[in-house]
Order: structure tokens, then C-alpha cells, then sequence
């Protein structure tokens, strides 16, 4: 077969443009820097061999000066005919395995593909110029190219797989189910400790309640014993002084109708001041029951009679209860939460709202939030809210707002009563100063009696009044101090005194220690009321995640490619649990699969970085690595098969046993047919040794399946100086051709000054060399069949 | 790069990945992947295979 190579290379490169047929066995002969091993490389590329992988720096430049090329190999086994067009224009930058980049190919006129050519044709380039150090090394380096192969694959398809894995990982942590249960459970503590405090408060407050109660029963029997007698007693006077004075208004009251009587002689005045008479009577009995009661509901009330008294107690009640609601409120906002959250549903559930469904109406750390969103989630905290139930310590504090309350209730009915007294005074005070003018028509001497008698009779009801409402304000009093029975309280107080472990000079005491206890108890119960708040809301966006992650793998767009296979993905349809065991194993899954991904990338890595350093001559500090000892052990066992193959243990070992590798310190061991260990670096054989030992050994390793294998030895110089260029001849005739490859191109560099040989020699040998040296003068090189055994 | 290339690759670097520092799971894990024709369903079949075990 014939080889033709039509390149137009620039700034230096070379490549011979012709291999010709000249047989089975080819020695191509020239002069060093022409492009005969440039030629081979094409070749090898061509065939789908990289021999570039280890040396980028000549890919480079190859890629830049090469220029478009047209590699033609003609007369192959079967006549067929392959032509290569390469354009390095777009070929890779750095020296990777050969792919449909390399450009286009046709076979006998036909398009046809690179992996076609390469069945028909496989060059195998062999360079008899490596020491076994370097043979060894180039191994190393072609075997990373291949893992580089394997790496950058694993790479390329890795950063796809990691996109969609990052974007599960990322939802299915928002979704986790241990954490979301571990927010439950705290939740759950904290509602429990909440609850204890709310007990430990409602103790406290009833603790100090007792005492207070006894304190207030104590009170109450010493006013039993020291106040009450008395009271009774200015009562019992004051019945007999309202008997007295109310026997005495009726006197001036039937001296007024005699002296009425007397007076007849201008009827209609004197009707007129009977009639007023009549009304202020009974406007001053109204007035006086009204007063009574106003009297007798302040003293009951433990107040003076004393209109401001009491609308400035009643103004201290409503303070305190409405600083006993922000209490309750700072303990337990539920119920404003709640009032709120409705006031928020109802107006988002407004068609102008809907209207806005899509625009965005808040942003919460970076992510907004439509109106939708907010909607359902107002709408499923409105439903949370809907099962609230108050906390025992908010019922407390509700039963002394209500107690305040209703004594505030009591004061206002008080407020109300003593209007109406009032306003029953001002109308006996309208009926009187009528009276006084109907009297003034009178003439001046009864108008004088008139007076004089009315002025008694005020006089009398003033009294009356005053005496009701003292008897009243003593009654009140009684009834305040008397309470719910004297005997009664001073059973309870017993039973009090007894619970709490004191008697009536220590309450005090003891009171100072259950308010110090109850306030403890109070702050105790605001942190707890905090914590639970606190773990309610981390609990709730825990689930507004989960539920969340949950509906994106249901029903997301992204997870399209995740929706078969029978993968148990979360439904919106299972429970919560189901539902955390299926993210829970899928996010166990994910991880397992990323910590493989991360183990396999940095095992490339590694070995990549292992096999850079073994490749290296100068870069021991880096095979340090537990990956490079693998490394290392893997080559020494590899080369260790090699070297103890029958060929090279004859040529080198002297015949005897290869013992071992040391592929750091490129030592081999050995045995000889005496039995004598022996070791001795790689690079203190000969050339000559080294070149057929291994050029045998790799020659025999080719595995070429193409059609037609054409193997190219090239740099053989080593051989020329000695006698074992017989040896490859005969090896190349009976152990390659036919069987390892269909014909043979040995390169070497110009050995001979066939010039001055022409001078000295005759006939046809002179003819042959006169043709060498013309082929040399036009073209640097000439292409024969081997004639070292016959020129 | 060809398939048949890529099986070059593979044949000539999978003794010495297997030897040298990958165990089986890591080495069917890159062979698979490199090897997967569509990444979705890769990932699909490994995260189902997965959870099935």
C-alpha cells in the first residue's frame, strides 16, 4: 500500500508527502527535520490513535502550522482506497482522543465515517528511541489520557445530573420531616411548659388571693367586734332620731294644711300652693329614697357618699382592668391574632384581591409573596386559630377582669344613683322656688306666715333626709363589714390560717412571699408564653415548607422527569407522615447518591494527579498520596508481567527470573539461571537491549483488529550499530508480517554518505546509490525495501 | 468522541480504575453515568433503583 500526504505546513513543519509501496517491509532513509516521523503521527491520527497525549506543547504547534491536509492510503488489502481531510483549524487545543473532530473521511469516493476507516486501516506508530524509563512513563501517560477520556465524560454528564440533584437536595432539606417532627415536639414542650407555668402562676395567684382573703376576713372581724356594736348602735339612735323627725315633719306638715285652711280667701293662689306643696312632697320623698339608696350602695361599696369619691375609684377600675387585658393579651394574643387574622382573610378574600392574584404584596427575607400566596396562608392559620382554646392562666386573669368588671358596673349604677338623687334635689329645689313665688302674691302678713311655716317644714324634710342617709350610710356599713355572715367569715378565716401555716399578726408576712412568689411565677410564665409563641412559628413555617416541598414534587414543573419508574413521590393525598418517610428516603437516596458522585470525582481527580506524577521523571513529592501508592503498585505489578515474558527475561535477565519492579527508583531485580539475586537500574542497559527487548514485547501486544495493520518503527538508530538488525529483520519476515500486521515501515535517519560512495563503486550497485542520492538531493529522503543485509 | 472510541477508553482505563482506587460501586457509578444516553432518565432509574433497595 502507498501512503500520500498533501499538506501545505507553515513556519517550519515538514511532513514527506510519500510512502510508497515497496513491499511488504518499508525502510524509509533521510535526513533529520524532513517530516518522516510528522508523517507517521498523521497516520496514527488518522487511524484513531492519539500519539500526542503526553507532549501538548508539539499538538500546539502541529494545530497552528499543519494547515488543511489530505491524507490518502491507496491499495489496501482488499484495493480499497481511504482519503483523510484534515483542518487542525478546528481541531482541539490540547491533545485529547481522537473524535469526528479530526475531519472527514471517505472510502474508494464514498463518505463514510472515521470509526469505517479505522476497521479497514490501523497504523501503529512504535518509537525505538525510548528508554524503558520512558517506555514505562509513556504508558503511564497514555493510560491518564485514557482516564482523561472517562473524566471529562463522568465530568460533562456529572454537571447535568448536579443541577437537578442540587434542586432536589434544596427542596427536599426544606422539606424535612425530622426536623419538621422535632419543631412539633418542641412545640409540644413548650406548650406543655407553658401550660405548667400557667398552673404554677395560677397557684401563685390564688396563693396570694388567700392571703388577701384572710386579710380581708381578719379586717372584717376585728370591724365585727370593734366597729359593728357601734355602727349598730348610731343605727338603733338613728331610727329613733327618724322617728322623732319624722313626727315632727308631720306636725309642721298639719300646721302648714290648718294655716292653709285658715287662708281661704283667694282660692286659686292658695290651691296653686297646695298643689306645689303636694309635688315637692313627694318630689322630696323620691329624692330621699334615692338618696337613701345612693348612701346605702356607697357604704356598701366600702365608698363614701361622695359623687367624685366614686368616679374616681370607678376611673382606677377601668385602668386596672384594662391593664389586666394588655396582661392577658401579652401572655395569650391569640384572640387579638385571631381578630386580626379574620379582619386579613375578609379582606383578602375581596374580589378586588382576587383581582390581584398574582401581584406581589409582601417580601419576606428576599422571596415575595403574592396575594394568592397570602391568602391560603391567612386562610390555614384562620383554621388553626378556628380550634383555640384559652389557656387556664388567660381564664384566671379573665375572672379578675370580670371581677373588676362587674364592680365597675356596681360604681357606674352608683354614678347613676346619685344623678338621680341629684336631679330629684333640683326638682324639689324648682317645686320650692315656685312655692316661694306663689307665697310672695300673698299678702305681706300671710306671705310672712307662709314663709315662716314652709321654711319649718324644709327645715324638718332637710333633717328627715340627713337622718335617712346616715341610717343608711351605717346600714351600708354593716352590710359591707357583715359580708356573707360573721360567723361564716370567721369559719373561713380559720380554715385560711390553717392552709396557709400562719396566724393573723404574720399575713402580712406571708403576703410579701406569695406576691415575690407570683411575680417569679409571672415572668416565668411570659418567657414560657415567648418560647411557645416562638416554637409555634418556627413550627408553622416548618409545614408551610414541607407542604410546599410537597405540592413542587407533585405537581412542579420541575420535577416532570421525576413523575415515573414507579418512584413514591409525595402526594398532597397521604398523610404528613407517609409523606415525611417518602422525602426522608428519597433526600437519603439524593445524599448517598452525591457522596458517590463526590467520591468518584475526587478518586478521578487523585488518579489523575497520581498517574500525572508516576508519568512525570521529576515529580516524586507528589506520588506520596495513597492514590499514588496504588498507583504505583498497579505499574509494578503491570511492567512486572511484562518483564517476566519469556523474550525479555532471555535478552535482558540473563536468562534467568525477574524478581521485581521498583517503579519509584526504576530498579529491577532479578534472578539469574545461577540463582543469583541481581538488580540494576533501567537506565544502565543498553540502548540496543532495551530497543529490541521492548520492540519485540510491544510489537507482540498489538491487538489491531483493522483489516489492514501497518506497523511504523521509527527511530530505530539504536539498532544500526548492532547486530540485532538481523534479529529484527527476521523477527519482522516471521513473527509480524501476516500475523501482528500486514507490512512494515522502519524509519531511520541517513546512515550512510552515499555521495561519496558513489565514486567507489560500479555496475548496478553504483546505479542504486546514484538513484538515492537524486531522491535525497530533491526530496531529503528515499523509501526501499530493507536492504541492510544486501546493499 | 465515537462511542467506539469511548469503549476504547473505557477497556484500556477500566483495569486500572478498577485496580488502583475505585470499588465496584464507584466504577458502576462512572461507567453508568458515562455511558447513560439521556441524564433525566439515568438519574431517574438510579434514584427509583435506590429507593426500591
Amino acid at each position: 500500500m502507498r501512503f500520500e500526504i498533501e499538506a501545505y505546513p507553515q513556519g517550519g513543519l515538514k511532513v514527506i508527502p510519500l510512502i510508497p509501496d515497496v513491499g511488504p517491509i518499508c525502510e524509509i532513509e533521510g535526513r533529520n527535520g524532513i517530516g518522516k516521523s510528522v508523517a507517521l503521527r498523521l497516520l496514527q491520527l488518522c487511524s484513531g490513535n492519539q500519539p500526542y497525549g503526553n507532549d501538548p506543547d508539539s499538538w500546539a504547534t502541529l494545530r497552528e502550522q499543519l494547515g488543511p491536509t489530505v491524507v490518502r492510503a491507496i491499495g489496501l488489502r482488499d484495493g480499497e482506497t481511504v482519503v483523510w481531510r484534515l483542518n487542525p483549524e478546528v481541531w482541539k487545543e490540547t491533545p485529547e482522543p481522537v473524535g469526528a473532530w479530526l475531519g472527514t473521511v471517505e472510502i474508494d469516493g464514498a463518505q463514510a465515517r472515521l470509526e469505517d476507516a479505522q476497521r479497514l486501516i490501523q497504523v501503529v506508530h512504535h518509537s525505538g528511541d525510548l528508554t524503558l524509563e520512558g517506555t514505562i512513563r509513556a504508558r503511564i501517560a497514555r493510560d491518564r489520557s485514557e482516564v482523561g477520556v472517562i473524566r471529562r465524560r463522568f465530568g460533562d454528564r456529572e454537571q447535568g445530573i448536579g443541577l437537578h440533584l442540587d434542586a432536589l437536595r434544596r427542596d427536599l432539606e426544606r422539606a424535612d420531616y425530622h426536623q419538621l417532627s422535632a419543631l412539633a415536639a418542641r412545640a409540644d414542650e413548650a406548650r406543655a411548659r407553658a401550660a405548667e407555668e400557667a398552673v404554677a402562676v395560677e397557684n401563685a395567684r390564688a396563693g396570694r388571693a388567700a392571703v388577701e382573703r384572710a386579710m380581708e376576713l381578719r379586717e372584717q372581724q376585728r370591724r365585727l367586734r370593734e366597729d359593728v356594736p357601734e355602727l349598730e348602735a348610731r343605727e338603733r339612735g338613728l331610727d329613733q332620731e327618724i322617728a322623732e323627725a319624722g313626727a315632727e315633719l308631720r306636725r309642721v306638715e298639719q300646721r302648714y294644711n290648718e294655716l292653709r285652711a285658715q287662708r281661704r280667701r283667694d282660692e286659686a293662689v292658695v290651691t296653686q300652693i297646695e298643689e306645689v306643696e303636694k309635688a315637692i312632697s313627694g318630689r322630696a320623698r323620691r329624692a330621699e329614697a334615692a338618696r337613701e339608696r345612693a348612701a346605702q350602695s356607697a357604704a356598701v361599696l366600702g365608698l363614701s357618699d361622695d359623687r367624685q369619691v366614686v368616679e374616681r375609684e370607678l376611673a382606677r377600675l377601668r385602668a386596672e382592668r384594662d391593664e389586666l387585658v394588655r396582661e392577658r393579651d401579652l401572655i395569650d394574643a391569640t384572640p387579638r391574632v385571631r381578630q386580626l387574622v379574620d379582619d386579613l382573610s375578609t379582606r383578602l378574600d375581596t374580589q378586588r384581591a382576587h383581582d390581584l392574584d398574582e401581584q406581589v404584596i409582601a417580601v419576606l427575607a428576599d422571596e415575595a409573596v403574592t396575594v394568592r400566596e397570602l391568602r391560603g396562608g391567612v386562610k390555614a392559620r384562620r383554621e388553626e386559630l378556628g380550634e383555640y382554646e384559652p389557656e387556664p392562666t388567660s381564664a384566671t386573669l379573665a375572672a379578675r377582669i370580670q371581677s373588676l368588671t362587674t364592680r365597675a358596673a356596681r360604681l357606674s349604677t352608683l354614678v347613676e344613683l346619685m344623678t338621680k338623687a341629684s336631679r330629684a334635689q333640683e326638682l324639689v329645689a324648682e317645686s320650692q322656688a315656685q312655692l316661694a313665688e306663689l307665697t310672695a302674691q300673698l299678702p305681706a302678713e300671710e306671705a310672712a306666715e307662709f314663709q315662716q311655716i314652709e321654711q319649718a317644714l324644709s327645715a324638718a324634710r332637710a333633717r328627715h333626709l340627713s337622718l335617712v342617709e346616715s341610717r343608711a350610710v351605717v346600714r351600708g356599713k354593716i352590710t359591707e363589714i357583715v359580708g356573707g355572715g360573721a360567723e361564716e367569715g370567721a369559719r373561713e378565716l380559720e380554715q385560711l390560717l390553717g392552709a396557709l401555716g400562719s396566724d393573723e399578726n404574720s399575713l402580712e408576712e406571708v403576703l410579701a412571699a406569695r406576691a415575690a412568689e407570683l411575680e417569679t411565677r409571672l415572668r416565668e410564665q411570659a418567657l414560657a408564653s415567648v418560647a411557645l409563641t416562638e416554637a409555634q412559628r418556627q413550627l408553622q413555617l416548618a409545614r408551610a415548607e414541607f407542604e410546599q416541598a410537597v405540592a413542587i414534587l407533585e405537581g412542579g414543573d420541575d420535577y416532570g422527569w421525576l413523575r415515573s419508574d414507579g418512584i413514591e413521590l409525595p402526594s398532597s393525598d397521604l398523610s404528613e407522615e407517609e409523606n415525611g418517610e417518602r422525602l426522608t428516603r428519597l433526600r437519603s437516596v439524593v445524599a448517598e447518591l452525591e457522596r458517590r458522585f463526590d467520591g468518584a470525582r475526587e478518586t478521578l481527580r487523585a488518579l489523575d494527579g497520581a498517574l500525572d506524577a508516576w508519568a512525570s521523571p521529576d515529580r516524586a513529592g507528589e506520588r506520596m498520596t495513597p492514590t499514588g501508592e496504588s498507583v504505583r503498585r498497579h505499574y509494578e505489578r503491570v511492567f512486572g508481567t511484562e518483564l517476566s515474558s519469556q523474550d525479555i527475561v532471555k535478552a535482558i535477565f540473563d536468562a534467568g527470573e525477574f524478581v521485581a519492579l521498583d517503579l519509584a527508583s526504576m530498579v529491577v531485580s532479578w534472578r539469574t539461571e545461577d540463582g543469583e539475586l541481581r538488580t540494576r537500574p533501567l537506565a544502565a542497559f543498553s540502548s540496543g537491549e532495551r530497543a529490541f527487548a521492548y520492540t519485540r514485547t510491544r510489537l507482540q501486544a498489538i491487538g489491531s483488529q483493522a483489516r489492514n495493520t501497518v506497523v511504523a518503527l521509527d527511530e530505530f538508530g539504536a539498532f544500526l550499530a548492532r547486530d540485532r538488525l538481523k534479529q529484527l529483520v527476521s523477527f519482522l519476515e516471521h513473527d509480524v508480517l501476516g500475523t501482528i500486521a500486514n507490512e512494515v515501515i522502519i524509519v531511520l535517519p541517513l546512515i550512510r554518505d552515499y555521495e561519496a560512495e558513489l565514486d567507489e563503486t560500479t555496475g548496478g550497485l553504483h546505479q542504486e546509490l546514484a538513484e538515492r542520492v537524486a531522491e535525497l538531493r530533491s526530496n531529503g529522503y528515499f523509501a526501499r525495501p530493507p536492504d541492510w543485509l544486501v546493499v | 468522541m465515537a462511542d467506539a472510541d469511548f469503549q476504547e477508553a473505557r477497556e484500556r482505563a477500566e483495569p486500572l480504575l478498577a485496580d488502583v482506587a475505585l470499588d465496584r460501586a464507584e466504577l458502576e457509578l462512572i461507567f453508568s453515568l458515562v455511558e447513560a444516553g439521556d441524564e433525566e432518565t439515568w438519574l431517574r432509574e438510579r434514584l427509583a433503583d435506590a429507593l426500591r433497595d
